[in-house]
Protein backbone atom coordinates (compact mmCIF):
# COMPACT_ATOMS: atom_id res chain seq x y z
CA UNK A 1 0.00 0.00 0.00
CA UNK A 2 2.34 2.59 1.04
CA UNK A 3 4.96 1.16 -1.79
CA UNK A 4 2.72 1.91 -3.89
CA UNK A 5 2.48 5.90 -3.27
CA UNK A 6 5.13 7.15 -5.10
CA UNK A 7 3.95 5.90 -8.41
CA UNK A 8 1.04 6.27 -7.74
CA UNK A 9 0.69 10.00 -6.62
CA UNK A 10 3.80 10.53 -8.57
CA UNK A 11 2.92 13.86 -8.60
CA UNK A 12 4.96 15.37 -6.08
CA UNK A 13 3.57 16.40 -3.07
CA UNK A 14 -0.28 15.13 -3.15
CA UNK A 15 -2.38 12.29 -4.05
CA UNK A 16 -3.91 13.03 -8.04
CA UNK A 17 -7.45 11.57 -7.66
CA UNK A 18 -7.89 12.34 -4.27
CA UNK A 19 -7.18 16.14 -5.08
CA UNK A 20 -9.11 16.38 -8.03
CA UNK A 21 -12.45 15.00 -6.39
CA UNK A 22 -11.75 17.42 -3.75
CA UNK A 23 -11.69 20.18 -6.32
CA UNK A 24 -14.78 18.84 -7.96
CA UNK A 25 -16.73 18.74 -5.00
CA UNK A 26 -15.53 22.09 -3.95
CA UNK A 27 -16.72 23.26 -7.32
CA UNK A 28 -20.14 21.44 -6.91
CA UNK A 29 -20.93 23.19 -3.34
CA UNK A 30 -19.88 26.52 -5.09
CA UNK A 31 -22.67 25.91 -7.79
CA UNK A 32 -25.32 25.42 -5.40
CA UNK A 33 -24.16 28.23 -3.50
CA UNK A 34 -26.25 31.37 -5.64
CA UNK A 35 -29.63 30.54 -4.97
CA UNK A 36 -28.98 31.46 -1.08
CA UNK A 37 -27.47 34.70 -1.44
CA UNK A 38 -27.66 38.06 -2.05
CA UNK A 39 -25.77 40.12 -5.03
CA UNK A 40 -23.52 41.55 -2.75
CA UNK A 41 -22.39 37.76 -1.75
CA UNK A 42 -22.27 36.34 -4.64
CA UNK A 43 -20.05 39.39 -5.97
CA UNK A 44 -17.92 39.04 -2.82
CA UNK A 45 -17.55 35.45 -3.92
CA UNK A 46 -16.21 36.00 -7.48
CA UNK A 47 -13.96 38.61 -6.36
CA UNK A 48 -12.59 36.16 -3.76
CA UNK A 49 -12.41 32.91 -6.29
CA UNK A 50 -10.69 35.64 -8.75
CA UNK A 51 -7.85 36.13 -5.95
CA UNK A 52 -7.81 32.24 -5.66
CA UNK A 53 -7.14 31.99 -9.32
CA UNK A 54 -4.60 34.24 -10.22
CA UNK A 55 -2.97 33.16 -6.78
CA UNK A 56 -2.76 29.88 -8.13
CA UNK A 57 -1.28 30.37 -11.55
CA UNK A 58 1.40 32.24 -9.41
CA UNK A 59 2.02 29.60 -7.58
CA UNK A 60 2.87 27.29 -10.43
CA UNK A 61 5.74 29.60 -11.54
CA UNK A 62 6.40 31.12 -7.68
CA UNK A 63 5.86 28.43 -5.85
CA UNK A 64 6.69 25.04 -7.66
CA UNK A 65 9.33 26.33 -9.79
CA UNK A 66 11.05 29.02 -7.37
CA UNK A 67 11.00 31.75 -9.71
CA UNK A 68 9.33 34.49 -7.86
CA UNK A 69 7.49 36.62 -10.55
CA UNK A 70 6.32 40.40 -9.34
CA UNK A 71 5.11 41.25 -12.75
CA UNK A 72 2.45 38.47 -12.59
CA UNK A 73 0.33 41.48 -12.95
CA UNK A 74 1.22 41.77 -16.99
CA UNK A 75 -0.02 38.33 -17.82
CA UNK A 76 -3.40 39.08 -16.16
CA UNK A 77 -3.74 42.62 -18.09
CA UNK A 78 -3.00 41.05 -21.29
CA UNK A 79 -5.70 38.96 -20.71
CA UNK A 80 -7.78 41.12 -20.11
CA UNK A 81 -6.86 43.57 -22.79
CA UNK A 82 -6.72 40.95 -25.05
CA UNK A 83 -10.40 40.30 -24.43
CA UNK A 84 -11.63 44.04 -24.63
CA UNK A 85 -9.97 44.39 -27.75
CA UNK A 86 -11.24 41.06 -29.23
CA UNK A 87 -15.07 41.45 -27.85
CA UNK A 88 -15.62 45.12 -27.85
CA UNK A 89 -13.60 46.24 -31.00
CA UNK A 90 -13.48 42.89 -33.32
CA UNK A 91 -16.94 42.15 -32.14
CA UNK A 92 -15.49 38.27 -31.58
CA UNK A 93 -17.97 36.10 -29.62
CA UNK A 94 -17.71 36.09 -26.15
CA UNK A 95 -16.19 32.86 -24.88
CA UNK A 96 -14.26 32.69 -27.42
CA UNK A 97 -12.62 36.10 -26.39
CA UNK A 98 -11.53 35.06 -22.73
CA UNK A 99 -9.58 32.07 -24.52
CA UNK A 100 -8.08 34.60 -26.87
CA UNK A 101 -7.11 36.49 -23.92
CA UNK A 102 -5.20 33.21 -22.05
CA UNK A 103 -3.59 32.87 -25.40
CA UNK A 104 -2.25 36.38 -26.16
CA UNK A 105 -1.01 35.98 -22.44
CA UNK A 106 0.68 32.82 -23.31
CA UNK A 107 2.29 33.66 -26.30
CA UNK A 108 3.57 37.13 -24.49
CA UNK A 109 4.99 34.03 -21.82
CA UNK A 110 6.77 32.28 -24.51
CA UNK A 111 8.39 35.16 -26.12
CA UNK A 112 9.46 36.33 -22.86
CA UNK A 113 10.84 33.04 -21.60
CA UNK A 114 14.41 33.58 -22.03
CA UNK A 115 13.94 35.76 -19.08
CA UNK A 116 13.80 32.29 -17.49
CA UNK A 117 17.75 32.48 -17.72
CA UNK A 118 17.63 34.86 -14.46
CA UNK A 119 17.51 33.64 -11.03
CA UNK A 120 16.62 34.69 -7.85
CA UNK A 121 16.46 38.52 -7.67
CA UNK A 122 17.48 39.28 -10.91
CA UNK A 123 14.36 37.86 -12.31
CA UNK A 124 11.98 39.24 -9.79
CA UNK A 125 13.63 42.83 -10.77
CA UNK A 126 13.35 41.57 -15.24
CA UNK A 127 9.73 40.76 -14.18
CA UNK A 128 9.28 43.88 -12.36
CA UNK A 129 10.62 45.92 -15.11
CA UNK A 130 8.78 44.14 -17.68
CA UNK A 131 5.29 45.02 -16.30
CA UNK A 132 6.51 48.97 -15.91
CA UNK A 133 7.42 48.17 -19.48
CA UNK A 134 3.81 46.98 -20.94
CA UNK A 135 2.23 49.13 -19.01
CA UNK A 136 4.08 52.05 -20.76
CA UNK A 137 3.48 50.42 -24.43
CA UNK A 138 -0.29 49.62 -23.75
CA UNK A 139 -0.28 53.35 -21.83
CA UNK A 140 0.63 55.34 -25.19
CA UNK A 141 -0.83 52.70 -27.51
CA UNK A 142 -3.44 54.02 -29.97
CA UNK A 143 -4.83 50.68 -30.78
CA UNK A 144 -5.06 49.67 -26.94
CA UNK A 145 -6.81 52.57 -26.39
CA UNK A 146 -4.20 54.35 -24.46
CA UNK A 147 -4.08 57.74 -26.39
CA UNK A 148 -0.98 59.41 -25.18
CA UNK A 149 -0.83 59.82 -21.53
CA UNK A 150 -4.38 59.71 -20.59
CA UNK A 151 -6.04 56.71 -20.20
CA UNK A 152 -9.56 56.10 -22.45
CA UNK A 153 -9.83 52.49 -21.05
CA UNK A 154 -12.36 50.50 -22.20
CA UNK A 155 -16.40 50.02 -21.00
CA UNK A 156 -17.64 47.04 -21.22
CA UNK A 157 -21.91 46.53 -21.70
CA UNK A 158 -23.18 44.41 -18.89
CA UNK A 159 -24.49 41.11 -20.62
CA UNK A 160 -24.11 38.76 -18.11
CA UNK A 161 -25.91 38.67 -14.87
CA UNK A 162 -23.63 38.37 -11.58
CA UNK A 163 -24.62 35.03 -11.05
CA UNK A 164 -23.79 34.20 -14.37
CA UNK A 165 -20.42 35.36 -13.92
CA UNK A 166 -19.63 33.56 -10.23
CA UNK A 167 -20.51 30.48 -12.43
CA UNK A 168 -18.10 31.10 -15.39
CA UNK A 169 -15.44 31.73 -12.75
CA UNK A 170 -16.16 28.68 -10.71
CA UNK A 171 -15.70 26.96 -14.25
CA UNK A 172 -12.90 28.41 -14.62
CA UNK A 173 -11.67 27.55 -11.60
CA UNK A 174 -12.48 23.30 -11.90
CA UNK A 175 -10.77 23.47 -15.17
CA UNK A 176 -7.65 25.15 -14.08
CA UNK A 177 -7.33 23.05 -11.21
CA UNK A 178 -7.37 20.37 -12.80
CA UNK A 179 -4.89 21.14 -15.22
CA UNK A 180 -2.00 22.35 -12.47
CA UNK A 181 -2.67 18.89 -10.93
CA UNK A 182 -2.32 17.49 -15.10
CA UNK A 183 0.76 19.50 -15.01
CA UNK A 184 2.54 18.60 -11.52
CA UNK A 185 1.71 15.17 -11.75
CA UNK A 186 3.35 15.17 -15.00
CA UNK A 187 6.88 14.33 -15.72
CA UNK A 188 7.36 17.67 -16.27
CA UNK A 189 5.96 18.67 -12.47
CA UNK A 190 7.92 16.12 -11.28
CA UNK A 191 11.17 16.95 -12.45
CA UNK A 192 10.23 20.57 -11.15
CA UNK A 193 10.89 19.15 -7.69
CA UNK A 194 14.09 18.54 -8.68
CA UNK A 195 15.34 21.63 -10.71
CA UNK A 196 14.02 23.66 -7.51
CA UNK A 197 16.33 21.96 -5.49
CA UNK A 198 19.59 21.93 -7.66
CA UNK A 199 19.44 22.84 -11.40
CA UNK A 200 22.91 21.15 -11.92
CA UNK A 201 21.88 18.41 -10.85
CA UNK A 202 18.63 18.34 -12.57
CA UNK A 203 20.45 18.60 -16.00
CA UNK A 204 23.05 15.88 -14.66
CA UNK A 205 19.75 13.03 -14.29
CA UNK A 206 18.76 14.04 -17.53
CA UNK A 207 15.94 16.47 -17.18
CA UNK A 208 15.60 18.84 -19.68
CA UNK A 209 15.02 22.36 -17.12
CA UNK A 210 14.78 24.88 -20.05
CA UNK A 211 11.33 22.96 -21.39
CA UNK A 212 9.81 22.41 -17.52
CA UNK A 213 10.34 26.09 -16.78
CA UNK A 214 9.09 27.67 -20.38
CA UNK A 215 5.69 25.16 -20.10
CA UNK A 216 5.03 26.15 -16.33
CA UNK A 217 5.83 29.61 -17.57
CA UNK A 218 3.18 29.33 -20.42
CA UNK A 219 0.62 27.66 -18.32
CA UNK A 220 0.62 29.99 -15.66
CA UNK A 221 0.74 32.95 -17.97
CA UNK A 222 -2.28 31.46 -19.87
CA UNK A 223 -4.70 31.00 -16.51
CA UNK A 224 -3.88 34.36 -15.44
CA UNK A 225 -4.43 35.43 -18.95
CA UNK A 226 -8.08 33.59 -18.54
CA UNK A 227 -8.26 35.07 -15.12
CA UNK A 228 -8.04 39.07 -16.44
CA UNK A 229 -10.27 38.32 -18.93
CA UNK A 230 -12.94 37.29 -16.96
CA UNK A 231 -12.23 40.48 -14.45
CA UNK A 232 -12.55 42.90 -17.14
CA UNK A 233 -16.14 42.76 -18.29
CA UNK A 234 -17.21 41.45 -14.62
CA UNK A 235 -16.08 45.07 -13.48
CA UNK A 236 -17.36 46.44 -16.82
CA UNK A 237 -14.33 48.99 -17.01
CA UNK A 238 -10.75 48.98 -17.59
CA UNK A 239 -7.83 51.11 -17.56
CA UNK A 240 -3.79 50.75 -17.12
CA UNK A 241 -4.12 51.96 -14.20
CA UNK A 242 -6.26 49.91 -12.92
CA UNK A 243 -4.93 46.49 -14.21
CA UNK A 244 -1.53 46.88 -15.18
CA UNK A 245 -0.77 48.21 -11.34
CA UNK A 246 1.47 46.81 -8.74
CA UNK A 247 -1.56 45.62 -6.84
CA UNK A 248 -2.08 42.49 -9.44
CA UNK A 249 1.48 41.38 -9.07
CA UNK A 250 2.05 41.62 -5.25
CA UNK A 251 -1.73 40.06 -4.62
CA UNK A 252 -0.76 36.66 -5.91
CA UNK A 253 2.78 36.52 -3.87
CA UNK A 254 0.87 37.70 -0.32
CA UNK A 255 -1.77 34.93 -0.74
CA UNK A 256 0.21 32.26 -2.05
CA UNK A 257 3.16 32.87 0.81
CA UNK A 258 0.21 33.31 3.00
CA UNK A 259 -1.22 29.90 2.19
CA UNK A 260 1.83 27.79 1.63
CA UNK A 261 4.12 28.54 -1.15
CA UNK A 262 4.35 25.20 -3.63
CA UNK A 263 1.57 23.40 -2.45
CA UNK A 264 -1.50 22.91 -4.73
CA UNK A 265 -3.57 23.49 -1.82
CA UNK A 266 -1.90 26.40 -0.32
CA UNK A 267 -2.74 29.52 -2.33
CA UNK A 268 -6.75 28.06 -1.95
CA UNK A 269 -6.70 28.58 1.59
CA UNK A 270 -4.51 31.56 1.56
CA UNK A 271 -7.36 33.18 -0.63
CA UNK A 272 -9.98 32.37 1.57
CA UNK A 273 -8.52 33.30 5.27
CA UNK A 274 -7.01 36.71 3.79
CA UNK A 275 -10.38 38.17 2.03
CA UNK A 276 -12.25 36.90 4.89
CA UNK A 277 -9.80 39.00 7.34
CA UNK A 278 -10.15 41.49 5.22
CA UNK A 279 -13.59 41.74 4.51
CA UNK A 280 -14.50 41.41 8.29
CA UNK A 281 -11.65 44.33 9.55
CA UNK A 282 -13.27 46.67 6.31
CA UNK A 283 -16.73 46.20 7.81
CA UNK A 284 -15.63 46.95 11.88
CA UNK A 285 -13.01 49.22 11.63
CA UNK A 286 -13.18 50.89 7.84
CA UNK A 287 -10.87 53.46 8.97
CA UNK A 288 -7.89 51.55 9.98
CA UNK A 289 -8.68 48.41 8.25
CA UNK A 290 -5.62 48.35 6.24
CA UNK A 291 -3.28 48.87 9.10
CA UNK A 292 -5.11 46.21 10.81
CA UNK A 293 -4.64 44.05 8.25
CA UNK A 294 -0.91 44.70 7.71
CA UNK A 295 0.02 44.19 11.37
CA UNK A 296 -2.24 40.97 11.46
CA UNK A 297 -0.32 39.61 8.10
CA UNK A 298 3.15 40.24 9.69
CA UNK A 299 2.12 38.76 12.55
CA UNK A 300 1.00 35.38 10.99
CA UNK A 301 3.96 35.58 8.75
CA UNK A 302 6.01 35.37 11.85
CA UNK A 303 4.35 32.48 13.34
CA UNK A 304 3.95 30.52 9.73
CA UNK A 305 6.90 31.53 7.87
CA UNK A 306 5.81 28.34 5.66
CA UNK A 307 2.75 29.66 5.27
CA UNK A 308 -1.07 28.31 6.69
CA UNK A 309 0.13 24.64 5.14
CA UNK A 310 2.68 24.38 7.84
CA UNK A 311 -0.19 24.70 10.53
CA UNK A 312 0.12 20.97 11.35
CA UNK A 313 3.89 20.90 11.83
CA UNK A 314 3.78 23.92 14.01
CA UNK A 315 0.65 22.65 16.32
CA UNK A 316 2.21 19.39 16.69
CA UNK A 317 5.34 21.02 17.47
CA UNK A 318 3.48 23.32 19.88
CA UNK A 319 1.42 20.34 21.98
CA UNK A 320 3.34 17.38 21.51
CA UNK A 321 5.95 16.82 23.94
CA UNK A 322 9.52 16.16 22.57
CA UNK A 323 10.38 12.77 21.55
CA UNK A 324 13.43 11.14 22.51
CA UNK A 325 16.02 10.90 19.53
CA UNK A 326 15.37 7.70 17.15
CA UNK A 327 17.73 6.77 14.83
CA UNK A 328 16.48 5.76 11.53
CA UNK A 329 18.41 2.85 11.16
CA UNK A 330 20.74 0.90 13.70
CA UNK A 331 24.61 1.45 13.12
CA UNK A 332 25.71 -1.75 14.69
CA UNK B 1 37.77 2.88 -26.82
CA UNK B 2 34.74 3.86 -25.12
CA UNK B 3 35.29 7.36 -24.07
CA UNK B 4 37.92 9.51 -25.26
CA UNK B 5 39.20 13.10 -24.30
CA UNK B 6 41.21 15.03 -26.43
CA UNK B 7 43.28 17.74 -25.67
CA UNK B 8 41.18 19.67 -23.53
CA UNK B 9 41.63 23.45 -22.42
CA UNK B 10 39.89 25.03 -20.02
CA UNK B 11 40.13 28.35 -18.31
CA UNK B 12 37.85 30.64 -16.11
CA UNK B 13 38.94 34.63 -16.53
CA UNK B 14 42.91 34.55 -16.50
CA UNK B 15 42.99 31.34 -14.75
CA UNK B 16 43.80 27.90 -16.57
CA UNK B 17 42.04 24.87 -15.12
CA UNK B 18 42.88 22.19 -17.53
CA UNK B 19 45.60 22.57 -20.36
CA UNK B 20 45.96 19.39 -23.07
CA UNK B 21 44.26 17.02 -20.57
CA UNK B 22 43.88 13.45 -22.76
CA UNK B 23 42.94 10.02 -21.41
CA UNK B 24 41.25 6.91 -22.98
CA UNK B 25 38.55 5.11 -21.29
CA UNK B 26 38.37 1.66 -22.36
CA UNK B 27 35.20 -0.36 -22.23
CA UNK B 28 34.33 -1.99 -18.74
CA UNK B 29 37.17 -0.26 -17.67
CA UNK B 30 37.01 1.26 -13.95
CA UNK B 31 39.44 4.30 -14.48
CA UNK B 32 40.47 6.40 -11.50
CA UNK B 33 40.93 10.76 -11.85
CA UNK B 34 43.22 11.49 -8.84
CA UNK B 35 45.24 14.48 -7.64
CA UNK B 36 45.81 17.22 -4.97
CA UNK B 37 42.91 19.67 -4.65
CA UNK B 38 42.27 22.22 -7.24
CA UNK B 39 43.64 20.10 -9.47
CA UNK B 40 40.36 20.12 -12.00
CA UNK B 41 39.38 16.61 -11.57
CA UNK B 42 35.50 17.90 -11.21
CA UNK B 43 36.24 20.90 -14.23
CA UNK B 44 36.92 17.64 -16.06
CA UNK B 45 33.44 15.93 -14.92
CA UNK B 46 31.81 18.71 -15.65
CA UNK B 47 33.12 19.05 -19.44
CA UNK B 48 32.75 15.44 -19.85
CA UNK B 49 29.04 15.99 -18.71
CA UNK B 50 28.80 18.97 -20.37
CA UNK B 51 27.92 21.47 -18.08
CA UNK B 52 31.16 23.55 -19.18
CA UNK B 53 32.18 23.74 -23.26
CA UNK B 54 35.58 23.20 -23.50
CA UNK B 55 37.67 25.97 -24.62
CA UNK B 56 39.54 23.96 -27.42
CA UNK B 57 39.81 19.84 -27.34
CA UNK B 58 37.54 16.96 -28.08
CA UNK B 59 35.47 14.23 -26.24
CA UNK B 60 34.14 11.66 -27.91
CA UNK B 61 31.58 8.69 -26.19
CA UNK B 62 31.51 5.75 -28.56
CA UNK B 63 28.48 2.96 -28.01
CA UNK B 64 27.80 0.49 -30.07
CA UNK B 65 25.90 2.68 -32.83
CA UNK B 66 28.07 5.68 -32.91
CA UNK B 67 29.92 8.02 -32.16
CA UNK B 68 29.09 10.82 -30.00
CA UNK B 69 30.79 14.39 -29.73
CA UNK B 70 30.30 15.13 -25.84
CA UNK B 71 32.22 19.09 -25.94
CA UNK B 72 29.20 20.37 -28.02
CA UNK B 73 26.13 18.65 -26.22
CA UNK B 74 23.86 19.84 -23.56
CA UNK B 75 23.73 18.01 -20.57
CA UNK B 76 20.32 16.47 -20.50
CA UNK B 77 20.90 15.27 -23.65
CA UNK B 78 24.39 13.44 -22.60
CA UNK B 79 22.94 11.68 -19.48
CA UNK B 80 19.94 10.39 -21.89
CA UNK B 81 22.56 9.02 -24.36
CA UNK B 82 23.81 7.13 -21.44
CA UNK B 83 26.32 8.71 -19.29
CA UNK B 84 25.29 8.59 -15.08
CA UNK B 85 27.35 10.77 -13.01
CA UNK B 86 26.97 11.81 -8.75
CA UNK B 87 28.12 15.13 -7.57
CA UNK B 88 30.63 15.96 -5.01
CA UNK B 89 28.16 17.82 -2.72
CA UNK B 90 25.62 15.44 -2.30
CA UNK B 91 22.43 16.85 -4.23
CA UNK B 92 19.15 15.31 -3.94
CA UNK B 93 15.85 16.51 -3.43
CA UNK B 94 15.53 16.21 0.45
CA UNK B 95 12.31 16.16 0.75
CA UNK B 96 11.10 13.59 -1.90
CA UNK B 97 11.37 9.68 -0.50
CA UNK B 98 14.61 7.75 -1.60
CA UNK B 99 12.19 6.37 -4.10
CA UNK B 100 11.34 9.17 -5.51
CA UNK B 101 14.78 10.30 -6.15
CA UNK B 102 15.68 7.15 -7.72
CA UNK B 103 12.75 7.89 -10.17
CA UNK B 104 13.54 11.19 -10.92
CA UNK B 105 16.33 9.69 -12.63
CA UNK B 106 14.91 6.27 -14.03
CA UNK B 107 11.95 8.47 -15.92
CA UNK B 108 14.54 9.97 -17.83
CA UNK B 109 15.97 6.56 -19.16
CA UNK B 110 15.95 6.13 -23.03
CA UNK B 111 17.98 3.68 -23.80
CA UNK B 112 17.54 -0.03 -22.48
CA UNK B 113 13.90 0.26 -23.61
CA UNK B 114 11.41 2.77 -23.20
CA UNK B 115 10.53 2.61 -19.52
CA UNK B 116 6.78 3.97 -20.25
CA UNK B 117 3.52 3.39 -18.24
CA UNK B 118 3.68 3.31 -14.43
CA UNK B 119 4.21 -0.24 -13.61
CA UNK B 120 7.59 -0.79 -15.87
CA UNK B 121 8.89 2.42 -14.52
CA UNK B 122 8.07 1.21 -10.81
CA UNK B 123 10.09 -2.15 -11.81
CA UNK B 124 12.90 -0.48 -13.00
CA UNK B 125 13.41 2.15 -10.31
CA UNK B 126 13.06 -0.71 -7.51
CA UNK B 127 15.70 -2.71 -10.04
CA UNK B 128 17.85 0.23 -9.46
CA UNK B 129 17.36 0.76 -5.73
CA UNK B 130 18.25 -3.44 -5.44
CA UNK B 131 21.10 -3.08 -7.52
CA UNK B 132 22.51 -0.72 -5.10
CA UNK B 133 21.27 -2.64 -1.48
CA UNK B 134 19.26 0.24 -0.46
CA UNK B 135 17.24 -1.40 2.78
CA UNK B 136 13.71 -2.14 1.24
CA UNK B 137 12.19 -0.28 4.13
CA UNK B 138 14.20 2.88 3.76
CA UNK B 139 13.00 3.48 0.47
CA UNK B 140 9.53 5.27 1.27
CA UNK B 141 11.26 7.37 4.39
CA UNK B 142 11.82 11.06 3.58
CA UNK B 143 15.49 11.75 1.93
CA UNK B 144 16.05 14.22 4.56
CA UNK B 145 16.04 11.57 6.96
CA UNK B 146 18.41 8.69 5.87
CA UNK B 147 22.03 8.47 6.94
CA UNK B 148 24.48 9.89 4.82
CA UNK B 149 25.92 6.56 3.23
CA UNK B 150 22.78 5.86 1.99
CA UNK B 151 22.27 9.04 0.52
CA UNK B 152 25.69 8.60 -1.35
CA UNK B 153 23.63 5.23 -2.86
CA UNK B 154 20.75 7.61 -4.05
CA UNK B 155 23.02 9.50 -5.99
CA UNK B 156 24.62 5.75 -7.48
CA UNK B 157 20.90 4.56 -7.74
CA UNK B 158 19.59 7.72 -9.81
CA UNK B 159 22.90 7.46 -12.05
CA UNK B 160 22.46 4.04 -12.84
CA UNK B 161 18.82 4.22 -13.60
CA UNK B 162 19.60 6.05 -16.28
CA UNK B 163 21.02 2.68 -17.86
CA UNK B 164 24.08 4.03 -18.76
CA UNK B 165 27.38 3.21 -20.41
CA UNK B 166 29.58 5.29 -18.35
CA UNK B 167 29.42 6.38 -15.36
CA UNK B 168 31.33 9.23 -13.60
CA UNK B 169 31.63 9.55 -9.44
CA UNK B 170 32.75 12.82 -8.07
CA UNK B 171 34.65 11.96 -4.91
CA UNK B 172 31.32 9.58 -3.80
CA UNK B 173 33.14 8.34 -0.65
CA UNK B 174 33.70 11.04 1.07
CA UNK B 175 32.25 11.80 4.33
CA UNK B 176 31.85 8.09 4.90
CA UNK B 177 33.50 5.61 7.50
CA UNK B 178 36.43 2.86 6.27
CA UNK B 179 33.41 -0.24 6.52
CA UNK B 180 30.63 2.05 4.72
CA UNK B 181 33.90 2.87 1.70
CA UNK B 182 34.27 -0.55 1.17
CA UNK B 183 30.62 -1.77 1.15
CA UNK B 184 30.16 0.81 -1.64
CA UNK B 185 33.49 -0.03 -3.55
CA UNK B 186 32.31 -3.50 -3.63
CA UNK B 187 29.01 -2.86 -4.87
CA UNK B 188 30.24 -0.35 -7.44
CA UNK B 189 32.78 -3.16 -9.33
CA UNK B 190 29.67 -5.79 -8.38
CA UNK B 191 27.55 -3.19 -10.83
CA UNK B 192 30.72 -2.95 -13.56
CA UNK B 193 30.95 -6.79 -13.36
CA UNK B 194 26.98 -7.16 -14.13
CA UNK B 195 26.56 -4.41 -16.64
CA UNK B 196 29.80 -4.20 -18.12
CA UNK B 197 29.67 -0.34 -17.74
CA UNK B 198 32.77 1.98 -17.69
CA UNK B 199 33.48 4.12 -14.64
CA UNK B 200 35.34 7.31 -14.07
CA UNK B 201 36.21 7.38 -10.29
CA UNK B 202 37.30 10.90 -9.07
CA UNK B 203 38.56 10.38 -5.34
CA UNK B 204 40.81 11.47 -2.52
CA UNK B 205 40.80 8.21 -0.13
CA UNK B 206 43.83 6.30 -2.06
CA UNK B 207 42.77 3.13 -0.27
CA UNK B 208 39.12 3.34 -2.31
CA UNK B 209 40.92 3.94 -5.64
CA UNK B 210 43.50 1.03 -5.18
CA UNK B 211 40.65 -1.11 -4.36
CA UNK B 212 38.56 -0.39 -7.15
CA UNK B 213 40.58 1.20 -9.92
CA UNK B 214 42.07 -1.00 -13.07
CA UNK B 215 43.89 2.34 -14.05
CA UNK B 216 44.54 5.76 -12.99
CA UNK B 217 45.25 8.97 -14.48
CA UNK B 218 47.23 11.93 -12.47
CA UNK B 219 46.28 15.11 -12.73
CA UNK B 220 48.41 18.17 -11.20
CA UNK B 221 47.54 21.84 -12.04
CA UNK B 222 45.56 20.92 -14.68
CA UNK B 223 47.78 18.23 -15.99
CA UNK B 224 48.09 14.62 -16.97
CA UNK B 225 51.05 13.79 -14.91
CA UNK B 226 50.55 10.03 -14.94
CA UNK B 227 48.15 7.87 -17.21
CA UNK B 228 48.72 3.84 -16.44
CA UNK B 229 48.17 1.21 -14.02
CA UNK B 230 47.44 1.61 -10.66
CA UNK B 231 50.30 -0.34 -9.40
CA UNK B 232 52.69 1.62 -11.06
CA UNK B 233 51.35 4.78 -10.32
CA UNK B 234 52.46 5.34 -6.54
CA UNK B 235 55.76 4.26 -7.88
CA UNK B 236 55.95 6.92 -10.03
CA UNK B 237 58.24 10.14 -8.89
CA UNK B 238 56.01 12.89 -10.16
CA UNK B 239 53.08 12.10 -8.41
CA UNK B 240 54.80 11.11 -5.23
CA UNK B 241 56.07 14.69 -5.53
CA UNK B 242 52.54 16.34 -6.44
CA UNK B 243 51.37 14.22 -3.63
CA UNK B 244 53.64 14.19 -0.61
CA UNK B 245 56.25 17.16 -2.46
CA UNK B 246 60.39 16.67 -3.16
CA UNK B 247 62.44 14.99 -1.44
CA UNK B 248 64.86 17.35 -0.16
CA UNK B 249 68.58 16.62 -0.96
Amino acid sequence: MKANRAIKAKGVFINRNRYMLLILLAGFMLCLCPPFLNTYQVKFLSFLLINILIACSWNLIGGFCNYFSFGHGVFFGIGAYAFAIAWVRFGIYFYLSLILGGIMSAGVALLMSPILRLKGLNFALATLALLEAVRIIFQKWGFTRGLKGFDAGWKFPMTLSDQHFFYLIVLVFILMQISLVGFMASRYGFASAAFKEDELMARGIGINTTVCKILAFILSAFWAGVTGAIYAPMITYISTQSIFGINWSIKPIVVSIFGGIGSLLGPIIGGIILNAIDHFLWERFLEYHTLIYGILLIAIVLFLPKGFMDYKDRLTRLFQKKKPYRPIVDLD
Amino acid sequence: MMLDVIDISKSFGGLSVLGNVGFGLKSGQIKGVIGPNGAGKTTLFNIITGVYRPDSGQVHLYTNESRLSLHCMRPHRIAREGVGRTFQKPSIVWQLTVFENALLGAMNQHRRQPVCGRKKLKEWTEYCLEAVSIDPQMWHSEASKVPIAVIKKIEFARAIALAPTLVLFDEICSGLSRMETDELTALIMAYREKEGVSVLFVEHDLRAVKNVCDEVVVIDFGRVIFDGGIHDAFKDPKVIEAYIGEERA
